[in-house]
């Protein structure tokens, strides 16, 4: 009976290995033979099975959402050393880098009993990142929010996203709750937000800027009393949208390419109507890995890998990640919800917005759902920043699920 | 080449599949956790619609004490030992397979032991027939230290 139940919960990590396994077998077979394709897999492989490995061992709580995100990792991979080999082992070295990360954040988040008192130090680090990026900054593709350190280039504005949440949860945890001089912490956090978004708009990173408002929004939404101040707050970004819409012609082009992208095919609509062909002749199941032609979308392993995967592995695949994403988010809310501290709460909260907002916003982006702002899907994208800041998020909401099983109501993990 | 697109195609179907059992199985091994972790913890809903009780925890030095939750509920009635059988479930080297059982009969709480090998104590007293049990009365099962209450 014993053996049963813990051959159960191994089952998916099998199908997961079976996926890797059959995968990088396919594209050793397109490398024609190239052993180098093996290596590759076998290192990704051996990465998750030690990350779940010890995930379930050391009984670090909920076991389902890591297991998830190497499956995200696994098809992101996949379809990168398929675009072009050189991006998919850059990536499984972020994902090992990354892997480090997961287990420091939960250390040092699982240890530390001071994160609520901390808001001051949130507001400074962040300020301080945006500054660096202002006066270090590279450009790239229109955004100034790169910065190079020695052969690799980092994106702080990744890394603002968690310290932003971090400080949000210090007010909404009510830890943060004596008024500084004359300003109340309520209006101390739009101050903030909006302090962060003035950065954002100055690198013309509009992707972030979005994600940092809407998680804004939905807590306020979700932990307001005062319909008032939330309603204000929309009414406020609508006016800038709509501002920015007027003044810039950034925005204008998203705006028009939305809305019809066929009228400028050549030029300004070329990366979305690339998009919407690579979906269109993956059909259900997909033309079959290495079969479709992804290199025609600009930028397709970073912003666009949804189109490639909705190309090669069908709107059945594109779906399973979007589900994927939406169990994900399942499991971190629950966390959220069961979570004894008001902190813990607010954090893992946060953080799940985060993953759902960024999925939301690029998946429908690619399927012109709204209108497109670059930024990385989680797990799947290339990005050394993103995947390490996503491993970081994922290790704090690990933390947290571990600190409820552990000294919550429930039975030590199983 | 051709060769290979015929079986890229193939492996197609077989990817759908593949990631689509691992979605269906995480969902069901969620679904089995919710399933079950309702079953113990739902502490303020009484659906069952019976006369309700709770062991409550007090601390004590006993090893299995990470292992405890802070209260446990009692529907009508419920067998307290360390069989999964029991309906409260407590993994502790001195508790028997069946220890005790506590029910509810016109009006009273009762509590019996099942020929337990250590014995079951309250308020201190070793017990030998079915008693009537108090609110906040003390059990001692093993080494392990309950509060009564209603």
């Amino acid at each position: 009976m014993a053996r049963f139940k813990g051959l159960n919960y191994r089952r998916p990590a099998y199908l997961l290995i079976l996926m890797n396994l059959f995968g990088f077998g396919l594209l050793f077979v397109k490398n024609s033979y190239d052993t180098k394709m093996l290596y590759v897999g076998a290192g990704l492989l051996g990465l998750f099975l030690i990350l779940y490995t010890i995930i379930v061992l050391c009984r670090m709580g909920d076991k389902f959402i890591a297991l998830m995100a190497c499956m995200l990792i696994t098809i992101g991979v996949l379809l990168l050393c398929r675009i072009d080999l050189s991006f998919g082992i850059r990536q499984i070295v972020w994902v090992a880098v990354g892997g480090i990360a997961f287990f420091v954040a939960y250390l040092v988040y699982y240890h530390i009993r001071f994160w609520d008192r901390m808001w001051m130090v949130y507001v400074i680090l962040g300020t301080g990142l945006f500054l660096a990026t202002l006066i270090f900054g590279k450009t790239i593709n229109g955004a100034r929010n790169w910065i190079a350190v020695g052969n690799v280039t980092v994106q702080p504005s990744e890394l603002t996203k968690i310290l932003y949440i971090m400080f949000l949860a210090c007010y909404y945890s009510k830890a943060w709750d004596k008024p500084l001089g004359r300003i109340t912490p309520k209006w101390g956090t739009l101050m903030v937000t909006y302090l962060f978004i003035g950065f954002l708009v100055l690198q013309r990173d509009w992707g972030t800027i979005l994600v940092l408002f809407a998680i804004y929004i939905f807590m306020t939404y979700v932990y307001e009393k005062n319909y008032g101040f939330l309603l204000m707050n929309i009414a406020a970004a609508l006016v800038v949208a709509f501002l920015g819409y007027r003044f810039l012609y950034h925005i204008q082009v998203r705006v028009s390419t939305w809305l019809n992208p066929w009228e400028d095919i050549s030029n300004t609509g070329y990366q979305i109507t690339q998009s919407l062909f690579a979906i269109a002749s993956g059909n259900y199941f997909g033309r079959g890995l290495g079969n479709g032609s992804p290199g025609y979308i600009p930028e397709v392993h970073s912003d666009f890998i949804f189109a490639a995967v909705c190309e090669e592995m069908g709107v059945f695949g594109g779906a399973a990640i979007i589900l994927l994403f939406f169990l994900i988010a399942y499991r971190c809310f629950k966390i959220a919800i069961l979570a004894k501290d008001a902190y813990d709460k607010a954090v893992c909260f946060g953080l799940t917005l985060m993953f759902a907002v960024q999925t939301f916003i690029i998946v429908g982006g690619v399927i012109k759902l709204i209108p497109l702002t670059g930024i990385t899907l989680p797990f799947v994208s290339y990005g050394g920043t993103s995947i390490v800041v996503n491993f970081v998020s994922l290790g704090i909401i690990q933390a947290i699920s571990a600190k409820e099983e552990r000294h919550g109501g429930e039975k030590g993990g199983r | 080449m051709t060769f290979y697109n015929l079986l890229s195609s193939i492996f197609s179907y077989i990817f759908t599949l593949i990631i689509y059992l691992f979605i269906f199985g995480v969902i069901r091994l969620i679904y089995l956790d919710v399933k079950k972790m309702s079953r113990f913890d739902d502490e303020r809903v009484n659906v069952s619609g019976l006369e309700t009780a709770s062991l409550k925890t007090i601390q004590s030095r006993s090893h299995a004490e990470n292992e405890l939750k802070k209260r446990y509920m009692i529907y009508g009635q419920a067998t307290v030992g360390r069989n999964k059988s029991c309906d409260v479930v407590l993994r502790e080297k001195y508790i028997s397979g069946e220890h005790i059982r506590i029910w509810y009969e016109k009006g009273e709480w009762y509590l019996e032991d099942l020929g337990s090998r250590n014995g079951t104590y309250i308020n201190g007293q070793r017990i030998r027939n079915t008693v009537l049990l108090d609110a906040q009365d003390e059990i001692a099962v093993g080494e392990l230290h309950f509060l009564f209450e209603l």
